[in-house]
């Protein structure tokens, strides 16, 4: 009798019972401090904005293959290589109660493609950067128009970073109502406004951010009446919560803890491979590391198998070569990019005469899932092939110049080879310059794959970019990591195989809420 | 007595000028904020250009100036991280730190002091070595494993408190208790010793000579002079409040601003470090006014003599 | 220059620096059941760490990955060789636990003792020189307490790197004030004293007086502060790790086995509760000797 009433006030104090009202709360391991889709390529960003924005073009996301559906665009057609013209859907509704227009659509590439903030300039290298001008040819019809031949017109008309954004919204932020100012997208960045099936409410930065359905919306309704997400970062506590009821689902759970989720009764697992990697860099324009074999060495040294049935129970996914299996036509895992070869290590160091000076690793303690962990693993490894490590735990990257090798992520932006691979890796990329440089003859080799629209002809020239990053070993992928989350029974949700990795989808179909 | 007042007062200006224009160098020659406001792994270029932005590409005595020009109209300045102004994340937080050290210091102090008092009567007594005993392992506990075992006993298993955040009082309770633990085997152990210090004085064996009765010796005389040191030592607790709530208010997520100073120094948030580092160095040396104060209220004897 | 003796009661006990034997003796008489059972419970965890090396069955940073989280002797899935189970990358607890401990008294020890150094000299700094200096160095005390060590200890860091070295001079940072403010306050008392002011005005020199006389009257409280020191010293490393400050992985202190070990708290909680039950075991030890040591030599602390 007691304990049954102690547990009723705990739970009239815990807030249960929201659950009545379709609403739920997601326990997230890390919190944006900033809610722009068109500035954020981060992998805390992605969070945030399926919920609120929408693309011009919609994609299945149920399916890993690319399944492309009208959004805020009804109709559209590639009138020339390096043409789209595209047909919007009227009586869209922004959340501040204005409707979409041409003008806004206009606005959301431009404000990326003339680079109005620095952060947007980077935006604008890594998807934008074929993109010479978007026009409005009236009300309702936008033409876009690139500088070379785009092959990838659907794909990344249907990205994050192309989420419609209202002009007039954010121009009268502050300031002149006329001009965009930075101050504009700042203060955005904290009220953001998009056409969603839900609206944010409130937002405090790196802490929660709160979403109320959408009346409004000119889509499916949403299912639920709202959510929030909360940052908690320590993983007990966040376990916590979810076993409590204080929330309904959590984030970034590790391997480790899967058991325990599994065991409780009112809780499970769900858990997909993300279509991310992590890697291993080496930075090639570092004296230490200039010469290719012994980077081949240090890439050849780690045991990838070992780490995934050790540190992952098996269930991340070893990839052959830098690809994925959502690229469709474009996935190319009999490419034998990378190898476990500890012999083939030992006499490459041996030819390139390594003194067994130690070689530094950074890697940061928290930010990736295992990160840790693999990296004292690698050190091992790396141990046996008589390579000493220096490992080094720090949250910065510093000067790039004394950087030697550490870990990173390289996830896929966008469902094709230049939405992982290009992005960090392609000239212009976020690496090259610093930690590599090719040849010459890379940006021609480059220029081939991106912009042939023969999809014979970007196979081809794929797998001979793959044979260069054999040789060069700039980088080593991983695995793809396994990424779980802890979901209340009373949840129907999983995470869908078409999204970018950590994306929350609660939109008409992808989650149920039951008693 | 005012001259005293005055005399320490400047000291405590003088030391927060210092303290802060340490912490402003020391930190803006130890790392690269931009870094930090980006993913990690960003184009050195794009760092460069939001360098040039935030003014952090300036010489360091040009930031510096520009930062102390801003203090003088009450412009702390913008946080790298959430681009918001740092007075009002800093209004946001504060209420939350004291509210759950109010808690804390509150449990510390009730049950703290008499039972101080109690273990100094019963100096060799069993109910004395227990309090004693107890208050030692509340000291040599480390409080951030205590925290995540009493979450893991009180909200995972037994589902009777929330584990996180600062929604409602119930979720100060945990906090308050794992903060207060420390504080409370502090106070004990030094109200017990205060009092046998002055147990033991003579002018104690007059008051019982003229007739007085116990609980009077005790609770108007022996309180009074064992005071001080109690009053130190808390003093001392309030002083340090936002360094002991750090990891407490991390692991509980309390939104306060112990973590928020913590991550703005591992994040390079300079403008949120430095303001909270004025914050704190105006705590210190307020409450060390109020303490000195309280000396002169409690024992007029007590000289306040410079140092 | 001949010794001036000093008169006799009250002063003959200040200016006997050594406790005869027979004291010694007496104190071990009355020492409780209780505290000999914590004096010897230190002294073997002091032994263990220090024979660390014989002791460990393992190299505490030997990985075994697919012998990872193994629970101690007891529990399922156990294995034998393993009595304290095995960490996330399947190091042996036992092997990490015993240098973890080495490692961590070691750091306190010589941490402890920079501070005890430090606090000392400029204590007694302060008390002679007593004018400018004095007054600079008792301002540096209430610098020192204005900014909390926590934000020391991340900046030294931050601007120094992660490493052994930089981390014992940061924790020997700590808590020097305690010992300059008391040693001070001695110097200030014992130099008034008829005998000092006399054998000063007779010549005798600075240092010998400070040797024979002064340095003898505060052994005992240094000796009581400094336990309370070490103990602190022990639990703020272990905060620090916990921060990700402190030693890098994969040598173990015992606090930076709790701070990696805390993920695992929910479902593999030995990891973090053995180096946790051994730092409260060591700082509890620590404590009740140095209170035993000052009820024992009979000082009283302001």
């Amino acid at each position: 009798m007691t304990k049954s009433v102690l547990l009723t006030l705990g739970a009239a104090f815990l807030g249960t019972t929201a659950l009545a009202a379709a609403e739920i709360t997601v326990g997230t391991q890390n919190m944006s401090s900033y809610v722009d889709p068109g500035r954020d390529h981060s992998n805390v960003g992605s969070q945030n904005y399926v919920n609120a924005f929408d693309p011009l073009i919609q994609k299945d996301y149920s399916q890993a293959g690319a399944v492309f559906s009208p959004g805020l665009a009804t109709e559209w057609e590639q009138t020339s290589p390096t043409t789209m013209e595209v047909t919007l859907r009227q009586g869209v509704k922004f959340h501040d109660g204005s409707e979409m227009t041409a003008d806004d659509v206009v606005f959301s590439f431009h404000r990326i493609i003339d680079e109005l903030t620095p952060e947007y300039k980077s935006i604008k290298t890594q998807f934008f950067g074929n993109f010479a001008k978007v026009e409005a040819l009236d009300t309702y019809k936008v033409r876009f128009t690139t500088h070379k031949p785009e092959p990838l017109f659907e794909i990344l008309l249907n990205a994050q970073q192309g989420y419609i954004v209202p002009k007039n919204y954010i121009m009268g932020l502050t300031g002149d109502p006329a001009v965009a100012e930075i101050a504009d997208f700042e203060a955005f960045a904290l009220k953001p406004v998009g056409t969603g099936p839900y609206e944010i409410t409130a937002f405090q930065p790196g802490e929660n951010l709160t979403y109320a359905r959408f009346e409004d919306y000119f889509g499916d309704k949403a299912p639920l009446d709202g959510f929030e997400m909360r940052r908690i970062p320590e993983m007990a506590t966040r376990l916590t919560a979810l076993a409590n009821g204080e929330v309904e689902i959590i984030t970034n759970v590790p391997p480790d803890q899967l058991a325990t989720i599994e065991s409780t009764p009112n809780l499970r697992v769900e858990g997909a491979v993300t279509p991310l990697f992590h890697v291993v860099i080496f930075n090639a324009m570092n004296p230490k590391l200039e010469d290719r074999r012994i980077r081949q060495a240090l890439s050849l040294a780690i045991d990838r198998d070992l780490l995934n049935e050790a540190l992952w129970l098996g269930k991340a996914v070893v990839p052959s070569s830098h690809t994925y299996a959502q690229y469709g036509e474009l996935y190319m895992p009999e490419l034998d990019t990378f190898e476990y070869d500890p012999e083939k290590a030992r006499a490459l160091l041996a030819e390139a005469g390594y003194d067994g000076s130690p070689i530094r690793f950074d890697t940061d303690a928290v930010y990736y899932t295992n990160g840790l962990l693999a990296a004292q693993a690698i050190k091992e490894m790396w141990a046996e092939v008589g390579v000493n490590m220096e490992l080094n735990v720090t949250n910065e990257w510093g000067d790039l110049a004394n950087l030697e090798t550490r870990n990173w992520s390289n996830p896929m932006y966008f469902a094709d080879p230049a939405g992982s691979y290009g992005t960090m890796w392609a000239p212009g990329g976020a690496r090259i310059g610093n930690t590599w440089q090719p040849n010459e003859a890379y940006q021609g080799l480059w220029d081939r794959f991106r912009y042939s629209t023969d999809i014979a002809q970007r196979k081809a020239a794929y797998a001979e970019i793959m044979a260069y990053v054999k040789e060069e070993a700039p980088v080593l992928p991983l695995y793809l990591p396994y990424e779980s989350y802890g979901v209340s029974t009373k949840v129907e949700w999983k995470p869908l195989p078409g999204h970018i990795p950590y994306v929350l989808d609660f939109r008409a179909g992808s989650i149920a809420v039951t008693e | 007595m005012l001259d005293y007042l005055a005399k320490r007062a400047l000291g405590g200006l003088v030391t927060i000028v210092i303290v802060v224009t340490a912490v402003f160098f020391a930190t803006r020659l130890s790392g690269n904020a931009v870094e930090f406001m980006l993913p990690p792994g960003s184009d050195p270029a794009v760092q460069a250009a939001l360098a040039e932005h935030y003014g952090l590409d300036q010489s360091i005595w040009m930031q510096f100036v520009r930062y102390v020009q801003g203090m003088f109209v009450g412009d702390f300045g913008i946080s790298l991280n959430e681009r918001r102004s740092v007075l009002l994340i800093f209004a946001e937080r504060l209420p939350n730190t004291i509210t759950l050290f109010g808690y804390a210091l509150a449990l510390a102090v009730v049950i703290g002091v008499p039972l101080g008092i109690v273990a100094a009567l019963d100096r060799k007594g069993p109910a004395g070595s227990a309090i004693m005993t107890v208050a030692f392992i509340g000291y040599a506990t480390p409080n951030f494993v205590l925290a995540i075992l009493m979450i893991l006993v009180f909200s995972f298993q037994l589902h009777w408190l929330p584990s996180s955040g600062a929604a409602t009082p119930l979720h100060f309770l945990m906090p308050a208790v794992v903060l207060s633990l420390p504080m409370l085997a502090e106070i004990v152990r030094f109200t017990r010793n205060a009092m046998l210090d002055v147990l033991a004085q003579d002018y104690l064996r007059t008051a019982r000579a003229k007739g007085l009765s116990e609980r009077v010796v005790i609770g108007k005389h022996a309180l009074r002079n064992a005071a001080v040191p109690v009053v130190t030592i808390i003093g001392l607790q309030v002083a340090g409040m936002v360094a002991r709530c750090v990891l407490v208010e991390a692991i509980f997520a309390t939104k306060g601003v112990g973590d928020l100073i913590v991550f703005a120094t591992i994040g390079r948030d300079y403008p949120v470090l430095q303001f909270g580092v004025i914050l704190i160095a105006v705590l210190v040396v307020v409450v060390s006014l109020i303490v000195d104060l309280l000396y002169a209220v409690i024992d007029p004897r007590v000289k306040v003599a410079a140092t | 220059m001949t010794d001036i003796a000093p008169p006799a009661s009250r002063l003959t006990t200040l200016a006997a620096p050594t406790v005869r034997a027979g004291k010694l003796a007496r104190i071990w008489r009355k020492t409780s059941i209780g505290m000999k059972i914590c004096l010897a419970g230190f002294a073997l965890m002091v032994l263990a760490a220090i024979f660390a090396p014989w002791l460990a069955p393992f190299d505490p940073d030997a990985q075994k990955l697919l012998s990872r989280l193994r629970p101690p002797l007891g529990f399922d899935r156990a294995q034998d060789a393993h009595p304290l189970g095995t960490d996330q990358l399947g190091r042996d607890m036992l092997s990490r636990t015993l240098y973890g401990l080495r490692l961590t008294l070691g750091i306190a020890l010589i941490g402890s003792f920079i501070s005890l150094i430090l606090g000392t000299t400029l204590g007694i700094i302060a008390g002679y020189m007593r004018g400018r200096i004095g007054a600079l160095i008792m301002g540096l005390v209430d610098v020192q307490i204005a900014v909390p060590f926590t934000l020391i200890a991340l900046l030294t860091v931050a601007l120094l790197g992660n490493s052994l070295p930089v981390l014992i001079c940061v924790i020997g940072l700590t808590g020097w004030e305690s010992y300059t403010r008391i040693v001070r306050a001695q110097v200030l008392t014992l130099s008034r004293l008829p005998f000092i002011e006399a054998a000063i005005a007779a010549g005798a020199p600075r240092g010998r007086i400070l040797l024979r006389h002064i340095l003898p009257n505060i052994a005992s409280p240094l000796v009581v502060i400094w336990t309370m020191t070490f103990s602190a010293l022990i639990l703020t490393e272990s905060s620090l790790s916990f921060l990700g400050l402190g030693v890098q992985p994969p040598t173990a202190t015992l606090g930076s086995m709790v701070g990696l070990g805390r993920d695992f708290l929910a479902s593999q909680p030995w990891i973090a509760i053995v180096p946790s039950l051994v730092i409260m075991l060591v700082s509890l030890q620590v404590l009740l000797i140095g209170d035993w040591l000052r009820d024992a030599l009979d000082v009283r602390l302001k």
